[in-house]
């Protein structure tokens, strides 16, 4: 347990330290946090520098001093020597003990410039240099002038090393003060070179990358925005957004398109249906009174003849009829139509093709479905179409559908599924065009379809279709439910 | 094609006035009408039509929408106030559901649809008459 939850807290500070190196506002904030602690290292760095550089130079005063005492001592010690002054030995021994205060003070320095042993050196100096001037006493040996000259030119020496070394010690100290703005000069072109880095990696490549990808779209490219390499959150945030907007954006350009072209294919093939419906109209009107008229003079073959006249304007007239539906605009009258009663009695009509086709029909129907708002007659049309191409499309012992059930925002949405061979992806986007057709030629029209585009275009329904080649299509449309009172008490106009 | 009613007696003969723009649609109407028995007289021209009714009284009318001149609507409009039993249908090629609802609230007897079969009409022709035969009679009992 307590290890699973430190492994827990692990991963939770990895993702926490992951999420704030991807992300821009994360690594400007480390990038600032560091450049705060060298800042701070570096001033504190500075301080220090400076107050040991101020010591230094305190001692190095103590130093001068230092020798210049010595070298008091060694004037009285000339003075001694040469005029054999007794008093001056006297007045050296102020000088010495100020020397040996001055000594035990800087002694821990004094290790600290040299070595222990040097400072020992020296104070095995000054302790014979002072007993030696301690022995100029009535009734003790002379002094050897030499020995003491000797002794008092080595504490000299030892006191000039001294404040030599002190002095470069100092200057070093000096150095180094003058070198830190240089770090700080140092840090701070690093971190300038980090944000430059972090800013044109992070932020102006993806930009860049995204202003080309984006200035596509204006030329009709829909491709989503697609940035190799690093991409922080941020970057990676809006390129998501951006690319669902763009995918939303290519569908409703689609739809707009599909909804343009098949209102331009309404107005084309309506003006077309109206050009010849005038001469349908007569060839069959004359037909069928030239066959009332002259039937009883006619033979057996001149009859037929004209029967097949009737006939194929009959079937031109059909396809008239069935552009005219598709071209419609005008509303016929809607009511409250039961989904269930819709689907059943269309169903029933075809039954009879169902059966012969040896093929297995499969209805579910949601209970309690609301009714919607059309027309039965169109609306069963609509369905019959479908059904009658899912019927073709599906081999013998094979399987239709249909479903329908509530969906969200006022809309029932049926599903036409066959299990037939499939419809060929670059089909798919004309297969509700007119005079489109995968059947062969004298198998249909191409208008089953466009008119339950038509239709339920007019519905104010809409229309899906699905596709997988081997597995079979599935027709997904939705139908407005009955939205007022007043739909649902009778038929009207609408 | 449902067989009409073809033993019209010369007192179910009626005055049948067809006024199409198409010439083919009112000679072979006026073709098979005449053959039921009727009298028909074919215009192509909305205004002559026009003209034609004020002068005569016509027990029926067959009237396309679309023309020139006068459209179906108006001379629907003018029968139906000059006189009101004259039984109106109205044929058009752009059979809507808008224009079939003005024309029977004008008053139009019915409504077809182009393409048509001429049984069609003959049926509409013949379920015209039996109103007709129907007024007439309450007329007569009125009397």
């Amino acid at each position: 347990m307590t290890i699973g939850l430190r492994q827990h807290s692990q991963e939770f500070k990895s993702s926490l330290i992951g999420t704030l190196l991807v992300s821009i506002k994360g690594q400007i904030f480390i990038v600032f946090a560091l450049t705060l602690i060298t800042v701070c290292a570096l001033t504190t760095l500075n301080f220090w520098n400076i107050s040991t550089l101020r010591q230094h130079l305190l001692i190095e005063d103590r130093y001068y001093d230092l020798l210049s005492n010595v070298l008091e001592v060694r004037r009285y010690e000339k003075n001694y020597l040469l005029y054999k002054d007794p008093s001056a030995i006297r007045e050296a021994k102020g000088y010495l003990d100020k020397i040996d205060s001055m000594v035990k003070e800087l002694s821990a320095d004094m290790a600290s410039l040299t070595d222990k042993g040097t400072a020992k050196d020296f104070l095995g100096v000054l302790g014979s240099y002072k007993q030696t001037h301690g022995r100029d006493r009535p009734g003790v040996k002379a002094v050897d002038p030499d020995r003491f000259r000797h002794q008092g030119k080595e504490l000299t020496d030892s006191a000039m090393t001294f404040l030599r070394l002190k002095q470069s010690a100092t200057r070093k100290a000096v150095r180094r003060v003058s070198v830190l703005p240089l770090a700080f000069l140092g840090a701070f072109f690093m971190l300038m070179l980090l944000v430059i880095k972090l800013v044109s990696m992070g932020l102006l490549r993806p930009l860049k990358e995204l202003q080309a990808t984006i200035r596509n779209v204006a030329r009709g490219d829909y491709s989503p925005a697609d940035f190799k390499g690093p991409v922080t959150a941020e970057i990676r945030g809006f390129m998501e957004a951006y690319n669902r907007a763009v995918v939303e954006l290519e569908a409703n350009q689609e739809h707009l398109l599909q909804a343009r072209k098949m209102a331009a294919l309404g107005t084309f093939t309506a003006g077309i249906a109206h050009e010849l419906n005038n001469p349908l109209n007569n060839i069959s009107l004359t037909a069928e009174v030239f066959l009332d008229q002259y039937s009883d003079r006619m033979d057996e073959e001149e009859r037929a003849l004209i029967d097949d006249v009737l006939t194929q304007s009959d079937r031109a007239c059909g396809i008239v009829r069935n552009l005219l539906d598709f071209s419609r605009t005008d509303h016929t009258l809607r009511s409250a139509v039961e989904p269930g009663e819709l689907v059943r009695s269309t169903v029933a009509l075809v039954n009879n093709q169902i059966r012969l086709a040896g093929i297995r029909l499969e209805l579910a129907i949601a209970d309690g479905l609301p009714p919607v708002y059309g027309n039965l007659r169109t609306l069963q049309q609509v369905f019959m179409n479908l059904l009658l191409n899912a019927l073709a499309a599906t081999p013998a012992g094979g399987s239709t559908s249909i479903e329908a059930e509530l969906d969200t925002s006022g809309f029932v949405r049926f599903k036409v599924r066959d299990t037939g061979a499939g419809i060929e992806p670059e089909s798919l986007e004309h297969i509700f065009e007119p005079f489109f057709t995968t059947k062969g030629v004298g198998q249909g029209t191409g208008l089953g379809l466009s008119v339950v585009y038509s239709i339920v275009k007019r519905h104010g329904g809409s229309i899906e279709v699905e596709s997988r080649l081997g597995s079979g299509t599935t027709f997904t449309l939705w139908l407005p439910i009955v939205a007022s009172r007043e739909q649902a008490a009778g038929e009207q106009p609408c | 094609m449902a067989g009409p009613d073809l033993n019209v007696s010369k007192e179910d003969e009626l005055e049948i006035l067809i006024l199409d723009d198409e010439s083919i649609v009112g000679q072979r109407l006026k073709t098979a009408l005449e053959k039921d028995g009727h009298h028909v007289e074919v215009f192509i021209r909305s205004r002559l039509a026009a003209a034609r009714l004020e002068q005569k009284e016509f027990d029926i009318l067959i009237t396309d929408i679309l023309m020139e001149e006068l459209d179906g609507m108006q001379i629907l409009e003018k029968v139906m106030s000059k006189s009101p039993r004259t039984k109106v249908i109205v044929i058009t090629g752009y059979a809507t559901m808008d224009l079939a609802r003005e024309s029977s609230l004008k008053g139009a007897f019915d409504f077809i649809a182009k393409p048509f079969r001429v049984g069609t009409m003959r049926d509409k022709v013949a379920q015209a008459a039996k109103v007709l035969e129907k007024e007439r009679a309450a007329s007569a009992q009125a009397n």
